[in-house]
């Protein structure tokens, strides 16, 4: 991972995070939070392929996990994010760079998101989730997502196309 | 996997490996864990850019909040439909601001700040949705007084608990959070028992030891803590909703309506720790009181202390 894109991908991260906690999670829409960091996590990884997808996501992760109003519970979302990363990369890797192509993938992140995050979770003993609550999530964080991908994915995707225009992650 | 390279496999697999590490060492319930500081840290630098950007787009989640509150109040709609475009952007944030100051207002008039040292606070950030949790971002942290383990309310009651003070933001487990617990006294009879929180919107949970008859609507209020740490006592907490007796238990259990609209939620208030007013004695009923107190009053030793002196 070269070094403009780590650079790229902390900036998006850290602005996709603090938008998604302090203006889009006050906003108390039904069901899930608009997930703007999985949307920068698939867009790089759409570009970058499996390996910086994977690395992206793990840092995405993170972040998501220790940024206030976090109390614990870190690498859970890091977990689900890394492997969300590396999937749509491996996925993806063939695929043309085609808005079709990101919905698609979006739709798949966000729904396998919320299932991993939930399933991780009730795997190490979490009590707070609840299963009966995990369909109206998925359902809502895909619709809210493919909205936001109409937004989010172009900037992205422009972005990165910008500090390296021809990807080599065919190595 | 085949057409992986060597080197993707193997950071995929130190990542996840790391990640699960992560999981194991940081157990949500205990708090601190070995990433403490680095959450600490991390809150020192982005909770003041949440509360940056939250107060800048504060106007406009405002009206989104007043748009929303529209679709259920028809004569409002029609009011308002009467209006122009440039007017009814004037009222929603005007409206934004008078609400904020009722609720300042009513944290004023609020029992529990009168007995305690507080500090005035706004939410910045919520967590998200699908991670399970309610926690919030306060825009005060250890710079103001705030401590881990100190009780938060608003105007209408018990919001929740700081659990993590950083610099200037504090993290709060809300009472809707599943690992959120108090002990709470019912009002009307003294008996206690303790309230969980079930997750976002949904009612919080109560459960005492003893089968007491609850009326629908009785009030909870908190029993506080030694130290006055993480719950100070006597706080509202909610109302009593739907009882449920299960016949030949002793058990009684009931969902309980949180006094505060956590849907809601912009202006609070942390109690500071260690300040109190001081508690003075029982004041004596009648002016003849009990023996030792007549004595103390006549400045006599009580026997057992004049034994101790002669010794």
């Amino acid at each position: 991972m070269s070094l403009p894109r780590v650079g790229l991908a902390a900036l998006l991260v850290l602005c996709g995070a603090v938008l998604e906690l302090a203006v889009l999670a006050p906003l108390g829409l039904p069901g899930a939070t608009p997930d703007v960091v999985l949307l920068v996590v698939v867009a790089l990884a759409l570009r970058w392929g499996p390996l910086d997808g994977a690395v992206v996501g793990f840092a995405a992760g993170l972040v998501v996990d220790l940024t206030p109003p976090s109390d614990g519970g870190a690498g859970r979302w890091a977990a689900v994010f890394l492997l969300v990363g590396f999937a749509v990369g491996r996925v993806f890797e063939d695929a043309d760079d085609t808005p079709v192509v990101a919905l698609f993938a979006v739709t798949l992140a966000s729904a396998a998101s919320v299932l991993g995050y939930a399933a991780l979770a009730s795997l190490v003993g979490d009590d707070g989730v609840e299963w009966a609550r995990v369909p109206s999530l998925v359902t809502s964080s895909v619709i809210y997502d493919v909205v936001l991908t109409a937004v989010v994915v172009p900037v992205v995707g422009g972005l990165a196309r910008r500090i390296d225009p021809e990807p080599d992650f065919r190595r | 996997m085949g057409r992986d390279t060597r080197r993707t496999r193997i950071v995929l697999v130190l990542l996840l490996l790391t990640a699960l590490t992560l999981v194991m060492l940081d157990d949500r319930t205990s708090g601190d864990g070995p990433l403490a500081p680095v959450r600490s840290v991390l809150a020192d630098v982005l909770g003041p850019v949440q509360s940056g950007v939250s107060a800048a787009v504060r106007p406009v989640t405002g009206l989104v909040d007043d748009l929303r509150e529209l679709g259920s109040k028809d004569a409002q709609i029609e009011r308002l439909e009467a209006e122009n475009q440039q007017l009814r952007q004037d009222a929603a944030t005007r409206a934004n601001d008078l609400r904020r100051l009722a609720e300042y207002d009513e944290l004023s008039r609020q029992p529990t700040l009168r007995r305690f040292a507080n500090v005035a606070a706004r939410v910045t950030a919520l967590s998200r949705a699908q991670g399970f949790t309610t926690t919030a971002s306060i825009d005060v942290g250890s710079v103001d007084g705030v401590r881990d383990d100190t009780t938060v309310i608003n105007g209408d009651g018990l919001v929740g608990r700081v659990k993590g003070a950083a610099r200037s933001t504090s993290t709060v487990l809300l009472a809707t959070d599943p690992d959120f617990v108090a002990r709470v006294r019912v009002g009307t009879t003294g008996t206690t028992g303790f309230v969980e929180g079930q997750g976002e919107g949904k009612p919080l949970a109560l459960t005492i030891y003893e089968p007491v008859t609850l009326e629908p609507g009785t009030a909870l209020v908190t029993v506080g803590s030694v130290g006055e740490a993480p719950l100070v006592a006597d706080v509202l907490v909610g109302r009593v909703a739907d009882v449920r007796r299960v016949p030949g238990t002793l058990t009684t259990r009931a969902t309980v309506t949180p006094a505060v609209d956590f849907a809601a939620l912009d202006t609070v208030a942390v109690v500071l720790p260690g300040e109190r007013e001081a508690r003075g004695p029982v004041p004596a009923a009648t002016p003849s009181a009990s023996a030792p107190a007549r004595r103390r009053a006549a400045g006599t030793p009580s026997p057992s202390a004049s034994a101790r002196a002669s010794r």
